[in-house]
């Protein structure tokens, strides 16, 4: 290659970038201004192994860099239709420090932008099987408690888990720390749902061989898109003494109008730094919550917590593929038709 | 103040911190060192992240992928700009001193003893406590919020959008906690060199755990909870600056600490040292959870936890529900030059010996935690011993500009 040619491609090698930023409204001098580029969608997902299929199909070709990540995670990547997205790392820490950063960095213009926080979780046997898609209403948050040891508690206690300054397991803590429990908006909710609920779910021999060995639907059903809530802890607590506190500390702090569904350790870390937004800055009224079940949160009947908590369940794969087709059909169906959404879920 | 009262269920609560306590004499007797505890220190805050399909698992994080200052062409200044001002705009003002407090309970007395009258708003900030409050000597003061995900979101607030040059600032992490009565008693202060997340783990109700586990919790990845974790994430087990350590240490370890007739009366149920004698400055580690965990059993894994991810160096001593979260903030905008991890200390005074006294039950303990007599002191004597560390730094700036003195 000639001088000339080599001069060309490099400047050609500059422009791509620049060109793809003007194809956005991305300006390099992004920074809260009229130029930064509006988000329609903003996913946020705990790990890079989540993202990549979401990554793959729609797109995701841009990187934005936001400052307050973490060195060793991904940047924010975008597409050209205002679709982006973050990996937080797993856990509340990470999640709620790259939130923040998302949302105060000003690197993003977000104040119209839909949040969908997406991961893989842990399901309840009971109420879905490996596989399955839950969009959420509610969070609630597992790790806010006082907690002793089982061996250790009183006689009339089911758990050694209790709301703090609490006076026995049944009893209704107040809220303290302000990130207890999340009401989501239920139309946004009801919307995905309505969206992808006919989405064809993938499924795999391992998981089926597994999730046979539950002994009743839905463990044993195949897998499907669905209605229920779900609870973070950085703690993954597995087995059914602790999937039943699970159950009644979501009923106890939601009165009953919510059942415990998926566990995972990022939704309230991520809907709490959503909170630090104001309203010039985001919508919080625009947060959705889904996650896919990449294994039980439980053993199936014969099986010990522990052979449960490490097995595979055959849903690795499914699930995080499942994730990217039903995040992907309700992010299609809000930029497709952004002129319903840009001023608020249509009926 | 009875937390319990629920008349007094919206004013800040005690941080919340716990303890343990079960009477053996020290945590650290382990002999079996791993050779390479997973250890984030101020040199070395790399992730050691590993591949796995589980969704609690961290998937293998390529660096090629690019961290956030290795984007494509257009993103790199863009992301630059958007630190909001903080880091070294020529306006910025200069903290010599950064107080990061979880609750307005352990505010208040340093807010006071340090005339931070000065109201300093930052967006992002949570609504209760959306302020940063000053003095003329540039010593600040942030009220977190309570929890893991209050604390990263206010502490990533603060550094993007505060406005202040903090590349100069020390930190004081300055809390109460519970404390392990084998380490102190109510009322005790204590300096962390090591701070390590307890949450972050895998549990099994211990009624149904494989026999021989001496508890439900183990390490993510690990196989038994004498196993490394094989997943951790950076800020899981931080070691604070040696040389600030001993500077703090050597400041305040003559500071006369306050006490209370309660207090006094229910230590004395405790029928050895530490647990039983006054209170005094000291240092042992933290140990952090949004679970405020009490009781016999599992202390002893708190204090198991901490000998195994230190290689045996560290002392679990207080229960904290922030500080590894805060940490990990800290060590983002460390990595990015916005501030150094060697000027971070970490504060805890124990609120309550959440571990019970012989005869006393786990549950009689933990539920009586907070009507101990410890919260008085605890509160009281976080001032008294941030006090002449802000007062030596600021009074000895030139001393201190570089770094910490050392020896």
């Amino acid at each position: 290659m000639n001088r000339r040619t080599a001069a060309s491609l490099r400047l050609l090698a500059a422009a791509i970038p620049i060109a793809l930023a003007a194809a956005l409204g991305f300006s390099p001098k992004a920074r809260g201004g009229p130029s930064t580029p509006q988000v329609k969608v903003l996913i946020v997902t705990s790990t890079d192994a989540e993202a990549t299929a979401l990554v793959d199909s729609l797109a995701l070709s841009t990187t934005i860099a936001v400052d307050g990540l973490a060195a060793e995670l991904p940047p924010v990547r975008c597409n050209d239709a205002g679709v982006c997205l973050l990996v937080t790392g797993a856990g509340k820490a990470r999640t709620a420090a790259s939130v923040a950063a998302a949302v105060l960095s000003g690197a993003l213009d977000l104040s119209r932008a839909y949040f969908v926080i997406a991961g893989l979780a842990r399901i309840d046997p009971s109420e879905g099987t490996v596989g399955s898609v839950a969009w959420a209403k509610t969070a609630v948050d597992y790790g806010i408690a006082w907690e002793l040891d089982a061996r250790a508690i009183p006689s009339a206690w089911s758990t050694g888990y209790l709301g703090i300054s609490a006076t026995s397991p049944t009893d209704k803590p107040t809220s303290m720390f302000g990130t207890e429990v999340f009401a989501l908006s239920a139309p946004l909710a009801e919307k995905a749902m309505a969206l992808t609920k006919t989405t064809t779910l993938a499924d795999a021999p391992a998981a089926q061989t597994y999730r046979a060995m539950y002994a009743s639907p839905p463990a044993t059903s195949a897998p499907s898109v669905l209605a229920c809530d779900t609870t973070t802890s950085d703690t993954v607590w597995h087995g059914q003494l602790l999937g039943q506190r699970a159950h009644d500390w979501v009923a106890l702090l939601t009165d009953g109008a919510t059942t415990y569904c998926t566990m995972q350790q990022s939704a309230n870390a991520a809907i709490e730094a959503l909170q630090r937004g104001d309203k010039s800055q985001l919508d919080a009224t625009r947060i959705a919550v889904v996650y896919a079940a990449s294994a039980f949160d439980r053993p199936y009947p014969g099986q010990t917590a522990y052979d449960s908590l490490r097995a595979d369940a055959g849903g690795g794969t499914i699930s995080a593929q499942n994730l990217a087709t039903v995040v992907s059909a309700f992010v299609t169906a809000v930029v497709d038709d952004w002129a319903d959404w840009e001023t608020g879920v249509p009926p | 103040v009875r937390l319990r009262d629920r008349s007094l269920s919206l004013a800040p609560l005690p941080a919340i911190a716990l303890l343990f306590a079960s009477f053996a004499p020290s945590c650290s007797s382990d002999g079996s060192s791993p050779a390479s505890p997973p250890i984030a220190t101020p040199t070395d805050a790399g992730s050691d992240e590993v591949s796995t399909d589980a969704f609690d698992e961290e998937a293998s994080t390529d660096a090629s992928t690019g961290g956030s200052g290795g984007g494509a062409g257009a993103a790199g200044s863009a992301g630059n700009a958007g630190s909001g001002g903080a880091a070294g705009g020529s306006q910025a003002r200069a903290v010599k001193v950064m107080i990061i407090d979880m609750s307005g309970i352990e505010a208040l007395g340093i807010v006071s003893a340090l005339g931070l009258t000065e109201k300093v708003p930052v967006p992002g900030l949570s609504k209760s406590d959306p302020n940063v409050h000053c003095n003329a000597d540039d010593v600040c003061q942030l009220t977190t919020g309570m929890g893991y995900a209050n604390a990263a979101a206010s502490m990533t607030a603060l550094v993007l959008r505060g406005g202040f040059d903090l590349t100069r600032t020390y930190f004081v992490i300055a809390g109460i906690a519970g404390i392990d009565p084998a380490q102190g008693t109510l009322g005790t202060a204590a300096w962390a060199r090591y701070v390590v997340d307890v949450g972050y783990a895998y549990e099994i109700d211990a009624r149904e755990m494989p026999s021989g586990f001496p508890y439900g919790y183990f390490g993510i990845g690990a196989s038994t909870p004498s196993d490394l974790p094989s997943n951790d994430y950076a800020s899981a087990v931080v070691q604070l600056d040696e040389d600030l350590l001993q500077a703090v240490l050597s400041l305040t370890k003559g500071v006369t600490l306050g006490d209370a007739p309660d207090a006094q009366a229910f230590r004395a149920h405790y029928p050895s040292a530490p647990a039983n004698q006054p209170p005094v400055v000291t240092q042992c580690d933290i140990a952090s959870s949004d679970t405020w965990f009490a009781g016999k059993a599992l202390t002893s894994r708190a204090r198991d936890f901490t000998t195994l991810v230190t290689g045996g160096k560290g002392v679990f001593c207080m229960s904290a529900q922030e500080d590894n979260a805060t940490l990990e903030v800290l060590r983002r905008a460390d990595a990015s030059g916005k501030l150094s991890l060697h000027r971070v200390a970490a504060l805890r005074t124990a609120s309550d010996l959440s571990a019970p006294y012989p005869g006393q039950s786990d549950s009689d303990g933990l539920l009586g935690s907070l009507t101990q007599g410890g919260l008085g002191p605890s509160t009281g004597n976080l001032s008294l011993v941030v006090t002449p560390v802000v007062n030596a730094i600021v009074q000895s700036w030139a001393t201190w500009k570089d770094g910490p003195p050392k020896g």
